[in-house]
């Protein structure tokens, strides 16, 4: 069993969550709790459940059973936008970008998004409102993106679009950060990079990744839940969970 | 969308400018079939901000430029015309009521439903004034055209000059609307619409609903396509269930295709060469349908950009991006609607 | 209450229904498949329908044009796909609303040159010219049940061919994953054509069907056309089995409206979608979200 590892109320919260397709159970009556300044990994294999866990906790799919709460508010069901809304961002694993239109114009509505402004000053030239500019350049920057500001989305390369995946999250400002293998197709100068970010962002966010590679995973998580088959099969310190006899056999093979 | 250059910009001037010297070189007929088309721009202009701007190709749109045109003869007494600054509020606002109850529930489909649903809401328009005697039923009905006056006074015009002040009256309203969509355009309000036209899941997954902004675009839309409406009740006098068809709203698809799908001038150019190419076509045959069909099929076989696509020789200034920092060639599937 | 007259606008509900269903089954089955929207569906049932003229008034035997609505239909539709639709596959949505627009519009002036603009009634065949009576107090047209019988006869094929055969697995297939066609290689060319053909003749056949009963005009394309999309809007994308069902609502919907309520009339079908999109937006058995 898991020590508590910290006593304050977690910031993401689901309790039984569930997602029937048809006659299957992609995610069984899952439990977890995101806490603020923790890297909360999900590993397993294949067809375990995760990408589905991620799209009910961003939203873009709606619960069979269970609940999700934000900061103890209850979000069960809410649409992808309203998620967002209220602070839970998500990057998607295939590129998911808007391909035809700039880096900087990608970033810029994500920050348009979340500056929650009224309907009427919609109407606003989009190039006046220089403070949503800045977030999206300082989004830009912090990834390290700054200098491809102008070019379209769709030219940059497959790790390029993976930091403007992430800019894209950042700048809608949320509190939970949920990544779906952000590191897929990323070269190691650019993982390398990009873990340097990542471990920067897990300390003001909470963060729930789901990865496959499993040294990055053990290098940079905090807590980790192993999922099997849909359901939670073990979670805890990363080094009780490699340690487990149970997730060795089902998931770890020859890693530990 | 919009000019890319100051040369891009120089040309839709000096194209203005070419559309208000016209009644000064040219007959009558020529002007009030000036009117027609410029009415037809506006139209297409309207719908433009749907499937252009947004991605969202409707075929019922004719059924509010139709409701405007109708909505003049509605409230107008048999004997007086109603000034145009009542007329025109009235055809706007009945227009952009029925855009916002369509839009309401068609807007909760996409693509080919979303196609269908319009094109049956459109046809619901269509029996509404074509099987009951509302508006004159199947064969129509005159109207008393609204009056060009402000505040009591009236314009006198002479028989001569009276279309000619309409040309104007139309000319004026399509550059307005023009800048009207550019300004639309630039504002935040259009940003979101063009990033739901590139990919609406991932505005979505930023935070938008984007429900919202289509229903929005979609009454804005419907109550420019009621402008243009107005405006032909104020021409033609006339008004009969075809002005609701989706025949029209194919139409005006058609001169969006012609002109240019990417760019917000394009359906304007679109509806002046359809006009002119069908005012061309009757002179050798009678037979309408045939050459607008056989206009179509050329547009969308060999004008995948329409008009604006062509490229004028290089000696000359394009309005295309010239510079190489620009973005290129955008991928078909990003750039077209995708409903 | 007159239940005769009741009992007669029932079925004429259901035989306009039936006649719904051939039209929307190809609609939906083509787009379902291949993802095409073909607007001039509504223009094979005309060509159908004249067809039925053409060779009524040549051989005075309706018999002789139904074989010929059929097998012209079959031609016909492989004609289309082998050299125009199959270019349009992956075009967008307007290029083949405004394509098969054009074919509208030269159907129409194909028709005109032909046949020309009148109206024109074509005759019940003689041997169906009769009432059945059902009960005493009602009796009904031989030819309407001879209708009825012919497209739940069709009806029953098509279901058969798509849950039953090895081609109707690979359709059932494509219209839920459209990806999976471009993987099936050779296959793919002849579902198309199957689909196509297919879809072409049932809207032919329905033409030829219901030219006695409706008469032959130009345009008479249209109205069958928007409701049979409605149909499909109602029954969902690509589901064959929803065509039908939402095919004899509409069929019951409207013929009922009309006779009962005609103020309501014409409206009633669309006020019917509007519920229903208001309820379940994709259809009530669609598979596919919009």
């Amino acid at each position: 069993m898991a020590e508590p590892r910290t006593t304050s109320e977690p910031l993401l919260a689901t309790k039984g969550l569930g997602r029937n397709f048809g006659g299957l159970a992609a995610v069984r009556d899952v439990t977890l709790r995101l806490h603020r300044g923790e890297l909360h990994a999900v590993i397993g294999p294949n067809g375990a459940g995760k990408s589905t866990l991620v799209n009910l906790l961003s939203g873009h799919l709606p619960p069979s059973s269970g609940t999700i709460h934000l900061d103890g508010v209850d979000v069960s069901g809410q649409p992808a936008w309203r998620m967002t809304r209220l602070g839970i961002g998500r990057s998607f694993q295939r590129t998911n970008l808007l391909r035809s239109l700039t880096v900087l114009e990608n970033v810029r509505l994500a920050a348009q998004a979340a500056a929650g402004l009224p309907a009427i000053r919609m109407l606003r030239s989009a190039a006046s409102e220089t403070a949503i500019i800045k977030t999206a350049r300082e989004a830009l920057e912090r990834v390290g993106l700054a200098d491809s500001h102008d070019r379209p989305a769709g030219q940059l390369s497959h790790g390029e679009q993976r930091q403007l995946e992430i800019a894209m999250t950042l700048a809608a400002r949320p509190r939970v950060l949920l990544l779906d293998e952000p590191l897929a197709g990323m070269g190691p100068e650019e993982s390398e990079r990009f873990t340097i970010l990542l471990k920067d962002l897990a300390r003001e966010h909470a963060v729930l990744l789901v990865e496959h590679d499993m040294d990055f995973v053990f290098a940079v998580a905090d807590w980790m839940t192993v999922m099997v088959d849909g359901a939670v099969l073990a979670e805890g310190l990363p080094k009780d969970v490699r340690a487990d006899p149970q997730v060795q056999r089902a998931y770890l093979g020859g890693h530990a | 969308m919009l000019p890319q250059s100051k040369y891009g910009w120089m040309g839709l001037v000096a194209g203005a400018l070419a559309l208000a010297a016209l009644p000064l070189a040219v007959p009558s007929y020529y002007v009030e079939l000036g009117t027609y088309a410029l009415i037809a721009a506006m139209l297409a202009l309207s719908l433009q901000l749907l499937v252009g701007c947004t991605g969202l190709v409707s075929l019922g749109h004719g059924a509010f430029y139709g409701l405007a045109a109708y909505t003049v003869y509605l409230i107008t007494p048999e004997n007086q015309g109603f000034p145009i600054f009542v007329t025109l509020p009235a055809a706007v606002l009945a227009a952009g009521l029925a855009a916002f109850v369509v839009g309401a529930l068609s807007l909760r489909t996409r693509g080919f439903f979303f196609l269908m649903v319009t094109l049956a809401f459109g046809q619901m328009v269509f029996f509404l004034f074509h099987d009951t005697k509302i508006g004159g039923g199947a064969d129509g009905a005159f109207l008393t055209r609204p009056v060009l006056s402000l505040f009591g006074f009236e314009l006198p015009l002479t028989r001569r000059q009276r279309p000619i002040a309409i040309y104007y009256v139309a000319l004026a309203q399509m550059v307005l609307m023009y800048l009207g969509l550019v300004f639309l355009l630039r504002s935040l309000f259009g940003r979101v619409l063009e990033g739901i036209r590139v990919n609406e899941h991932r505005v979505q997954a930023m935070g938008y609903d984007t429900y919202r902004y289509k229903l929005a675009a979609f009454v804005i839309a419907g109550m420019l396509a009621g402008v243009a409406g107005h405006m032909w009740a104020m021409h033609r006098g006339f008004v009969n269930p075809e002005l609701v068809g989706w025949h029209r709203s194919a139409e005006a698809l058609l001169m969006i295709l012609l002109g240019g799908l990417n760019t917000l001038h394009g359906p304007i150019l679109g509806a002046l060469a359809y006009t002119g190419l069908e005012e061309l076509a009757q002179i050798v045959t009678e037979r309408k349908l045939l050459v607008e069909g056989l206009v179509i099929l050329f547009v969308v076989l060999a004008l995948p950009k329409g008009l604006s696509g062509l490229r004028l020789p290089r000696k000359w200034p394009t309005l295309q991006p010239a510079s190489p920092k620009k973005a290129p060639a955008e991928p078909a599937a990003e750039s077209a609607p995708h409903g | 209450m007159d239940i005769a007259g009741f009992l007669a606008q029932l079925l004429n509900g259901v035989q306009y229904g039936l006649l719904l269903f051939l039209i929307a089954s190809g609609l939906t089955l083509i787009f379902g498949v291949m993802g095409i929207i073909n607007l001039a569906h509504g223009s094979l049932f005309m060509v159908g329908a004249y067809t039925a003229f053409v060779v009524t008034s040549a051989t005075g035997s309706l018999w002789i044009a139904l074989p010929a609505g059929i097998v012209g239909g079959i031609v016909l539709g492989l004609l289309l796909e082998r050299f125009l639709f199959r270019y349009f596959y992956h075009r967008e949505h307007l290029d083949q609303v405004l394509l098969t627009f054009a074919l509208i519009l030269l159907f129409e002036e194909g028709r005109s040159l032909l046949v020309g603009n009148d109206f024109h009634s074509v005759p019940i065949p003689a041997a169906l010219d009769f009432s059945v009576p059902i009960t005493e107090g009602f009796s009904y047209s031989a030819y309407r049940f001879a209708v009825i019988g012919i497209c739940l006869l069709l009806a029953l094929l098509m279901f058969f061919w798509i849950e039953r055969t090895r081609m109707g697995a690979l359709i059932r297939a494509a219209a839920e994953k459209p990806e999976m066609v471009d993987v099936l290689g050779i296959d793919a060319r002849r579902i198309h054509l199957a689909v196509f053909a297919v879809g072409t003749a049932l809207a032919l056949t329905a033409g030829v069907l219901a030219a006695p009963l409706y008469s032959v005009y130009p345009n008479m394309g249209d109205g069958f056309l928007i409701i049979s999309f409605v149909v499909v809007v109602i029954g969902g994308l690509g589901s064959v089995s929803g065509a039908f069902w939402s095919a004899l609502l509409i069929g019951l919907v409207d013929t009922l409206g009309k006779a009962y309520l005609p103020v309501v009339a014409g409206l009633s079908v669309y006020v019917l979608m509007a519920a229903v999109l208001l309820w379940r937006p994709s259809g009530l058995f669609g598979p596919r979200s919009p």
